[in-house]
């Protein structure tokens, strides 16, 4: 079974976006398309997918290099995800970044209890949205170095 | 050798020096002798060198010439040279060619014509390299020479040395004896000399002293000269001169003492000191001791000394002897052979030097036994006197005026505190032990006394504080005057009276005291009265009591001081009454009426003293007791009070004794009891109630008495008569007598049933009241709870639609702008502004729930700091409005929430910021103000401002002054400013006139 992220394959692995809100879904791809960037971005749509996901890697898929975590999720909330993630030996090393539209101190302070990497808030002006996602790209695809 | 010192020193000294010189010579002479052999030797030698030096050459020369007569001729004259004894010269051959004998000459061999005398010439020895040689002879008495000659011929010389040695000595001898008579010469002269100039001079002042010595004391001595001698010689006359007036004197002293002691008027006796015996007596001692001369003398003092003063006698010898005393005098008794005593004043003197063994003394004594007697009877005289005096106190005294001469006796010295003495004190003395205000007094008399006055003043004096304690003196004198009326002396006594100067003080003071205290008793009225009623003594309290002052009652008559007839009557028949049976009357009380017609109690007594002529006076004493009488009334007013008050009480009171019985109770506890008192009275509680509840109450009794104060408890208890049940809560107090002892313990009881019953509604109600706030509450967080999960979901879920909006409004611009007109495009910017107001709303709102829900934290915050960091933060945009900040926050610390504080700050700054823009150039001010514990920042802009009438408007959520297209804004953040303010316990307000600026103020606890 491998599970090891490979460095030469980050750039080329997805970003895995968790969110339920379509218009989200369509505004974040549209964001990062608009970068050109080489990551593709798979989806999932709730926190139970994610985990889901989560179980695949286990068989052997390959892990995403990012994963985009919105909080308020049917089913499962993205708080959840986390937790289950960064208890997780392995993939607890997949930086995790909440891509939220609140800034509640109450999200804050539980997001980076539970070993958060990130946390933004989505903007709602579209040219700044925009400017956040490459930004998120360009530190935690390029930038940012990671344990293989 | 004796003999020799024995002679006398004018013969010894030249002796001496004679012999000295002489044996001086001597020994020179020996000394002499002894160097001579020397001598001669060497002056006989250096002449026989000298002599055969010049016979060497001629006889060379005449043995060259062969000329042997003359050569004998030369050597026969070596003959004629003193001591020369031989002479030979022989020929190398041994021929002898010449010699002082002739017969000689010619001879083959020398040894056959040679002399014992000129042998050791042959043995000479032969030393070939000196011409001539010369040696002493083996014998010593002759020099021996050898001239070898040119020829070989060799003359052989002998000379003698024994004859020059002798002429040498000889010669020597003579000069000794010429020393020795000169020196002889010499002695003779000094010796002569002495005995005329020193020795003989000092011969006959010798004698004269050994005069002297022999007692010629006449002898002097005349030897002239002005040496040392001559001065000795006048200071011996000087001496002689001396002890010749010495002893003449001393000659005198012996006669006139032996007179003196002969004829002395006391016995005289020279005594030995350690035997006592008489060595000496003269005739008045023997007179005076009853003995003849010589029974004395085989006498010693003890014999006749009275055994009872022989050992204060004797004691006082040994002091003497042991050199203590050095002389002493005592009164002593002798005994006389006629059985008399003979009293005598003894004055002994030693005859040794303080230094000198004791040896004799000299006792004097003198008869005193006339004397002595006289004495005795004066001092029995004058005790008896003096007894009198003191008994009486009495002092008596003398005075002459002619002669000024004073007598006191004893008493008159103790009377002034001084010792007695012999003569009176001086006028000083007295009169400094007179008290000082009486001096004057005194000294007036005294000048009389002196002026021979035929009367004195009479006059009584103290003595000085400062002699003992004061006395009062009364003096009397009497005038003794001769025939012809003039005054001798003044004779008088002095009589200590101050005991009775004393007691009539004491009894003066004591009338007084008692007069002060009748007329200053304040409660007590006195009054006297005479027979007739009339007014003879009124005190201060009688004044008071009727209203008739002092000087206005006395002397007048009862009928006219009381008010009424009846009265006054009364009182005549009560001082009649007295007179009558000598009766005390009262005391009673009775009522008086005062002068201005008020009515007064008193206590009353009339008794009788004696009156001076033997008339009765009558003493009223009236104690005032009016207010006592108005106290009892008050006091039984309210006890009257008490006892109503006791009986109405509501509560149930009742006193129990300490043993537990009842002793009264009032009318609330019989009604609950349902006993009368007088049936309650001598009960305990186990008479009235059930065993175990009277256990209790007894219990509560005993824990009031234990600890003496109030004691509450609270019982069930059921009334006697209805049946009902009431709850009592008891007070018990221990009640003490004025002692501090138990009387009894008091019960208060109060019926709290009513009581208790509110109390358990109100404790039912407020169960109730809790329960409902608990609801409440309860309701309060659920709506709180769902508040917050509202505004969470505001958060999340209003913000994405705007997202949407914006986002495709954007997409629409950008990718199918081209397809749009510019209406189109323009809605799609307005689409995009209001999502942009829309998404600014919720933000603010969602801050201002924030700050509504938060806890906040009260930390030290400094507010310069914190002011200086929002500025920084919006450094860009201060920069982009060229806006001028001025003023600088100190570095002040206030309490508050940071996170608060700072979101404060931002939203002022931003408004000043804001409503500033049109200003040139923007200007934002800060002041501080520090005010107690209170500080307060002032924000100040020259912005637009606004209206006062608006203040409280601005700081209300989602008011705006402003249309959004003039100041874009939500209208919630001067509202998000004072909940923040307010949470944090500070305050915020605003100052500002339209086109004037705004300030706003805030203010913190520090």
């Amino acid at each position: 079974m491998t599970t090891a992220i490979n460095r030469q394959q980050a750039s080329e692995l997805p970003i895995l976006l968790v969110e339920d809100n379509p218009v989200d879904i369509d505004l974040t791809c549209r964001a990062f398309a608009r970068n050109r960037l080489a990551n593709p971005i798979s989806i999932a749509r709730d926190g139970e997918e994610a985990l889901d996901l989560m179980q695949r890697w286990e068989e052997g898929e390959a892990p995403p290099s990012l994963i985009l975590l919105d909080i308020k999720l049917p089913r499962v909330d993205g708080l959840e995800v986390l937790r289950h993630l960064k208890a997780h030996p392995v993939f607890r090393r997949i930086p995790v970044v909440v891509l939220t539209s609140s800034s509640e101190d109450r999200d804050l302070l539980d997001a980076y209890a539970l070993g958060v990497n990130s946390f933004i808030v989505k903007p709602v002006n579209f040219d700044l949205f925009v400017e956040t996602a490459s930004q998120i790209e360009r530190y935690w695809c390029e930038l940012n170095q990671r344990p293989s | 050798m004796r003999a020799v010192a024995a002679l006398p020193s004018r013969t010894l000294v030249p002796l001496l020096l004679v012999l000295f010189a002489l044996l001086l010579g001597v020994v020179n002479n020996l000394l002499q002798v002894r160097e001579y052999r020397v001598l001669v030797e060497q002056e006989q030698s250096h002449a026989l060198t000298e002599r055969l030096g010049v016979e060497q050459a001629t006889l060379d020369r005449l043995i060259v010439n062969g000329n042997l007569l003359q050569l004998r001729r030369v050597v026969a004259e070596l003959g004629l040279r003193p001591y020369l004894t031989h002479a030979y010269l022989i020929a190398p051959g041994g021929r002898v060619v010449g010699s002082l004998a002739r017969a000689d000459v010619g001879q083959d061999r020398i040894d056959r014509v040679i002399d014992a005398e000129g042998a050791a010439l042959l043995d000479l020895p032969v030393q070939p390299d000196q011409a001539l040689q010369i040696e002493r002879s083996p014998d010593g008495r002759a020099l021996l020479a050898a001239l070898i000659l040119d020829s070989g011929h060799r003359l052989l010389v002998r000379s003698d040395l024994e004859l020059p040695l002798a002429q040498r000595l000889h010669a020597s001898r003579l000069e000794l004896w010429r020393h020795a008579a000169t020196i002889l010469l010499s002695a003779l002269v000094l010796a002569l000399f002495l005995h005329v100039f020193w020795l003989r001079r000092a011969q006959r002042l010798s004698e004269a002293a050994r005069a002297i010595g022999r007692g010629h004391l006449d002898t002097r001595v005349n030897i002239g000269g002005r040496d040392e001698l001559a001065l000795v010689a006048s200071a011996f006359n000087d001496m002689a001169l001396r002890l010749q007036a010495q002893h003449d004197a001393l000659r005198d002293g012996e006669r006139r003492m032996r007179a003196m002691f002969e004829l002395a008027g006391a016995g005289v006796a020279r005594i030995d000191t350690l035997r006592g015996r008489f060595i000496e007596v003269n005739a008045r001692f023997c007179d005076i001791a009853g003995h003849g001369r010589e029974d004395l003398l085989a006498f010693d003092f003890m014999q006749i000394t009275h055994p009872d003063d022989l050992p204060a006698e004797l004691e006082k010898m040994d002091a003497l002897r042991r050199g203590r005393i050095r002389e002493f005098s005592m009164d002593k008794r002798l005994c006389h052979p006629d059985g008399r005593t003979v009293w005598v004043t003894l004055s002994v003197t030693p005859l040794w030097a303080p230094d000198e063994r004791p040896d004799f003394h000299i006792a004097v004594v003198q008869d005193i036994t006339a004397r002595h007697d006289a004495e005795e009877a004066l001092m029995l005289e004058r005790n008896r006197l003096r007894a009198a005096e003191r008994i009486a106190g009495l002092g008596s005294w003398e005075f002459h005026p002619g002669s000024g001469r004073v007598w006191w006796s004893a008493q008159m010295f103790s009377l002034f505190g001084m010792a007695p003495a012999n003569r009176a004190p001086t006028m000083e003395v007295f009169m400094a032990c007179l008290h000082p205000e009486d001096r004057t007094a005194v000294a007036v008399v005294l000048e009389q006394m002196k002026a021979g006055a035929q009367t004195l003043t009479a006059l009584s004096y103290r003595t000085s504080p400062e002699c003992g304690p004061v006395r009062h003196l009364l003096p009397s004198a009497q005038v003794v005057t001769d025939g012809e009326g003039r005054v001798i002396k003044y004779a008088g006594t002095l009589i200590d009276t101050t005991e009775a100067v004393q007691a009539e003080r004491a009894l003066r003071a004591s009338e007084e005291r008692l007069r002060a205290t009748l007329e200053h008793a304040p409660n007590v009225a006195v009054q006297w009265f005479d027979r007739d009623g009339r007014v003879l003594y009124w005190n201060h309290a009688s004044a008071t009591l009727y209203g008739w002052a002092i000087d206005e009652a006395i002397g007048r008559r009862i009928g006219e001081l009381v008010l009424s007839e009846q009265d006054a009557r009364a009182f005549m028949a009560r001082l009649e009454s007295v007179q009558r049976d000598s009766l005390r009357i009262g005391p009673e009380e009775f009522t008086v009426r005062h002068r201005d017609g008020t009515l007064r109690y008193v206590e009353s007594s009339t008794f009788s003293i004696p009156g001076v002529d033997g008339d009765a006076i009558f003493v009223c004493m009236d104690v005032d007791i009016t207010a006592r009488r108005q106290a009892e009334q008050a006091v039984e007013k309210e006890r009257t009070h008490l006892r109503t008050l006791f009986a109405a009480l509501p509560d149930m009171v009742w006193l129990k004794s300490p043993e537990g019985r009842f002793l009264s109770c009032n009318r609330m506890t019989e009604r609950v009891l349902g006993l009368r008192e007088d049936e309650l009275v001598g009960k305990t509680d186990y008479d009235l109630f059930p065993r175990e509840l009277a256990d209790s109450f007894r219990a509560h009794d005993e824990m009031a008495k234990r600890t003496g104060g109030r004691h509450i408890n609270e019982e069930w208890i059921t009334v006697r008569d209805t049946g009902e049940r009431i709850l009592v809560q008891t007070v018990k107090l221990p009640m003490l007598s004025e002692a501090g002892e138990l009387k009894g313990v008091l019960g208060i009881a109060r019926n709290i049933t009513q009581l208790h019953e509110a109390q358990e509604d109100l404790r039912a109600l407020n169960g109730e009241l809790e329960q409902r706030v608990a609801e409440r509450t309860r309701a309060l967080s659920d709506a709180m709870k769902e508040l917050e999960s509202f505004s969470y979901a505001v958060s999340h879920d209003l913000k994405a639609p705007l997202r949407g909006i914006d986002g495709y409004s954007r997409i629409l611009q950008e990718d199918y702008g081209d397809l749009l007109d510019d209406q189109a495009r323009r809605f799609l910017g307005n689409i995009r502004n209001g999502a942009s107001q829309m998404h600014a709303l919720i933000e603010d709102l969602l801050a201002y729930s924030r700050m509504e829900r938060r806890s906040l934290e009260s930390s030290r915050v400094d507010l310069g700091e914190l002011v200086q960091s929002v500025l920084a933060r919006r450094a860009d945009e201060l920069a982009a409005a060229a806006v001028q900040v001025v003023g600088e926050v100190p570095s002040l610390i206030v309490r508050a929430d940071r996170q608060g504080l700072d979101l404060v700050l931002r939203n002022l700054i931003d408004n000043a910021l804001k409503f500033s823009r049109d200003a040139k150039p923007p200007v934002i001010s800060f002041t501080t103000r520090v005010d107690g514990d209170r500080i307060t920042l002032s924000i100040r802009d020259n912005g637009i401002g606004f209206d006062m009438k608006y203040h409280e408007r601005i700081f209300e959520i989602f008011q705006r002054l402003h249309r959004s297209d003039e100041f874009a804004g939500t209208g919630v953040g001067l509202a998000l400013v004072r909940k923040a303010m307010q949470r944090m316990g500070g305050r915020v307000w605003a100052e500002s006139a339209p086109g004037e600026g705004a300030c706003f103020n805030l203010e913190l606890p520090a």
